[in-house]
């Protein structure tokens, strides 16, 4: 297949990580992330393959190592012992902070785990690579959105059927992540019944993704993970797992290229 | 088929065993979970399957002065931080009781209320539950700090 997918969720998951640490710094969390229950911090017990003792220096050196890397990644250079130390680097971060270290980050670390064994990371712009990476991201994908499906599906009434609190006006409302007033959203359940009964079809035909309809079942997905990203502070989640959409969208971007470049330069095989 | 072909869908095959095994509970789980910690990639899957039955909300007292208080805006003390996806959980978790870390975050809660406030006696945390849509608050969780010590009670 065509390297551009592959190599735009190397990017965009980079990216992703990379603002979710700046965010880390720019909201003035990083004395409570960072250190130690000992040295001001929250976090008192590490995970048990914290592998790193470096004291006080431990989560900013941490920190700064996936922050760097990940750069390296997205600039393209030494692509593949960048992604290995972002990998390793950023479960080191997780087992330091396990309270902070939540499914986007387990998900985001397999798909990375995926792309280290990819040829993307060596091949140029548009050239052909072993397709393998693609198939195992797209069937995460599909395992996510069906697991969340069926979570849905267990409480089937409480998302599909009017009633005056959706299970989705309980999740978008709470007040330690929602965005909008709970009493004034509370005034209009069919817009959450609604929303519903759209998240729910779309994660039960998350098999669409193993199919030709991907594509078109992403351009859904988009505008489910933005929705999410308006009504609700949840950080990294709705960007990062966008970031594993250009393997959905692979057919489309395979039929783009500039107008600079010849159409035989994207089809140079391996 | 090429040698390649044959060892991508080797690949293919072993990782679609090991991706199904591991969230279905089916022979090999236990096993395979074990090659999961180092790189924490388990998952416990069902994202967002239940929304929260009440309205949980998180507040910081200054003495008899509430500063922070979740989802209100006129009162923000640190909102940057109680909202941030890796510090939430334990905002969540401190309100229900079941957090092992929110005498941490109280400890960050009081160190960044003195560097503002030097004179301040007592700080507290408080969790407010509510049936929907949130407009009858009862307390239902208390962390309160005293000066000298500060220790969380």
């Amino acid at each position: 297949m065509d390297s551009r997918p592959l190599r735009l969720v190397q990017i965009f998951v980079a990216m992703a990580i990379i603002g979710d640490m700046v965010a880390l710094v720019v909201r003035g969390a990083s004395d409570a992330v960072l250190f130690p229950r000992s040295l001001g911090g929250i976090s008192s017990e590490p995970g048990n393959w914290l592998l790193v003792e470096w004291g006080a220096y431990t989560g900013p050196a941490l920190w700064a190592l996936v922050v760097v890397s990940l750069l390296f990644v997205i600039l393209g250079v030494a692509t593949r012992p960048a992604l290995v130390v972002a990998l390793i680097s950023y479960a080191e971060f997780g087992h330091m902070y396990t309270p902070g270290d939540r499914g986007i980050d387990r998900i985001l670390r397999t798909a990375m785990l995926i792309l280290v064994f990819s040829a993307v990371s060596e091949a140029k712009w548009g050239e052909k690579v072993a397709s393998w990476p693609s198939d195992l991201i797209r069937w995460l994908l599909v395992m996510v959105y069906l697991d969340a499906g069926w979570a849905k599906y267990k409480r089937a009434s409480g998302w599909l059927e009017m009633q005056p609190f959706p299970e989705l006006y309980e999740v978008m409302a709470a007040p330690n992540i929602g965005r909008w007033d709970p009493v004034m959203m509370a005034e209009y359940p069919w817009i959450f019944v609604a929303g519903g009964w759209y998240t729910f079809a779309l994660e039960a035909s998350a098999l669409l993704l193993l199919t030709r309809f991907a594509p078109y079942w992403a351009v859904f997905g988009v505008f489910m993970h933005l929705g999410i990203a308006a009504t609700m502070e949840l950080g990294m989640f709705p960007f990062g797992m966008l970031a594993l959409y250009p393997v959905l969208f692979a057919p489309w971007i395979a039929k783009w290229r500039p107008r600079s470049v010849p159409a035989e330069a994207l089809r140079t095989p391996v | 088929m090429t040698a390649r072909d044959h060892l991508r869908g080797a690949l293919v095959a072993f990782a679609l065993f090991f991706m199904l095994v591991l969230p279905w509970g089916l022979p090999g789980a236990s096993e395979l979970k074990s090659l999961q910690r180092p790189f924490r990639i388990a998952q416990s899957w069902g994202l967002y399957g239940v929304g929260p039955a009440n309205a949980w909300v998180f507040e910081v007292w200054f003495e008899d002065e509430v500063v922070y208080r979740a989802g209100d805006m006129d009162h923000t003390w640190l909102r940057s931080v109680f909202r941030y996806r890796r510090v939430r959980p334990v905002v969540v978790n401190t309100c229900r009781n079941k957090s092992k870390n929110a005498h941490g975050l109280a400890n960050v809660v009081v160190r960044r209320a003195l560097e503002e406030n030097p004179n301040l006696t007592e700080i507290s945390i408080r969790c407010t539950r509510s049936p929907w849509p949130g407009t009858e608050p009862q307390e239902v969780h208390r962390l309160t700090m005293h000066a000298p010590n500060w220790y969380p009670y």
